[in-house]
């Protein structure tokens, strides 16, 4: 080896990582070469001095600890929070506006299909009429109809999104909207409102339109008592 | 079976110290380097499933702490504090450490892991990502420049 060599390989030995046959031969020419020897014992001594200036090892217990809170941090992520939060407004925001909704239709089915007569399949069979009824377990439907009211005719339509039975009932001047459907958000009972009234239980829910709030309050009084 | 955790805790976390004090002396600013060694020991967690069992996780922990730091270099201003010395031979320590914070970043790097963390040439080649070669002539580089900063200062 020359001393260019040695310069070059200097980082290996010095790190220690010189196979033995390199080593000997490394040594070798230190022993033979004052210059090479002497600035390998002023590299290491710098060595030396260097580490023993670096030698205090800082407290990462800040670190360590800030680390460890981020290890075993079992919060739910940001999205996961932000997608619960999605699906709670929507529940419960759906528990709120569906009876609204489910009013909303009954009062547009009765201005469109009574009111303005937009043409539909009605049926008028009272045994036919009882048929559809049979899909609520509501037997003798013509019962819904208080005093001077008789049940003219009747179709399935959809209220909320949920099918619903479309009995309209007349007392020869004035026709009344009366839909049954399976049940509602919100509390059991009546519910009134000027131009519509409804009664439900834990099964079924019948919504009155078509009347004033008290001829519509009339209909959830008798399906209160039917039901 | 220890848990990942408890593995984790055992070879990992005692590196902690020893991050902290290179950090220290790549960042200059105590907070950014701890907020590097934490998110380094957050990474190595994150990771931990890749580390090769039976390899030196001090080398490997390391290389994630430089690849980080390169990550943030960007936002990372060094900040220059020679404040932070304290201990028997004072004036020494900061004279070195003053020497050591001439040099231009790429040959200080490689006297703090060749040096300071007694990494081999091969496993800081490893952690810096840079052939061996370039290793060891950074690290000769850097020696010949400690020496030469050295001597200057005794000769004022």
């Amino acid at each position: 080896m020359n001393c260019r060599e040695i310069a070059e390989i200097a980082p290996l030995y010095l790190s220690g990582e010189l196979e033995e046959e390199g080593r000997v031969s490394f040594e070798e020419h230190l022993a033979s070469c004052r210059d090479c020897a002497s600035d390998m014992e002023q590299q290491r001594a710098n060595d030396a001095r260097l580490r023993e200036a670096c030698s205090e090892l800082p407290d990462a217990s800040f670190a360590v600890n800030a680390a460890r809170r981020r290890i075993h941090d079992r919060r739910p992520a940001r999205w996961a929070l932000i997608a619960a939060g999605v699906v709670i407004v929507a529940f419960f925001g759906y528990r709120v506006l569906q009876p609204e909704r489910v009013y909303w239709d009954a009062a547009t089915d009765h201005r469109l299909e009574v009111t303005k007569g937009q043409p539909r399949r009605w049926r008028t069979d009272p045994a036919e009429i009882e048929k559809l009824a049979d899909r609520y377990q509501l037997a003798n439907v013509a019962r819904l109809a208080p005093a001077g009211y008789r049940l003219e005719h009747a179709k399935m339509c959809g209220l909320g999104g949920k099918p619903a039975l479309h009995l309209v009932f007349t007392n020869g001047s004035q026709e009344m909207s009366v839909f049954v459907r399976t049940r509602m958000w919100g509390s059991n009972g009546m519910h009134e409102s000027d131009k519509l009234a409804s009664f439900q239980n834990d099964r079924l829910a019948v919504i009155a339109t078509g009347g004033s709030g008290e001829e519509c309050a009339e209909f959830a009084r008798a399906a209160a008592r039917i039901l | 079976v220890p848990s990942k955790q408890d593995h984790f805790e055992r070879i990992v976390m005692p590196e902690a110290a020893r991050l902290l004090r290179f950090a220290l002396r790549l960042t200059h600013d105590t907070p950014a380097a701890e907020d590097l060694v934490q998110d380094t020991l957050y990474k190595a967690w994150r990771s931990f499933d890749q580390f090769q069992p039976g390899t030196s996780a001090r080398a490997w922990v390391f290389r994630i702490l430089v690849n980080s730091f390169y990550e943030q270099a960007r936002k990372i201003r060094p900040v220059p504090d020679l404040s932070i010395t304290a201990g028997s031979s004072v004036e020494q320590r900061v004279e070195i450490e003053q020497a050591l914070d001439t040099l231009p970043p790429e040959h200080r790097t490689v006297l703090l892991l060749g040096v300071v963390e007694g990494f081999t040439c091969r496993e800081v080649a490893e952690i810096l990502s840079v052939p061996i070669g370039t290793v060891m002539s950074r690290l000769s580089r850097a020696r010949q420049a400690m020496r030469e900063q050295l001597s200057e200062k005794v000769f004022r």
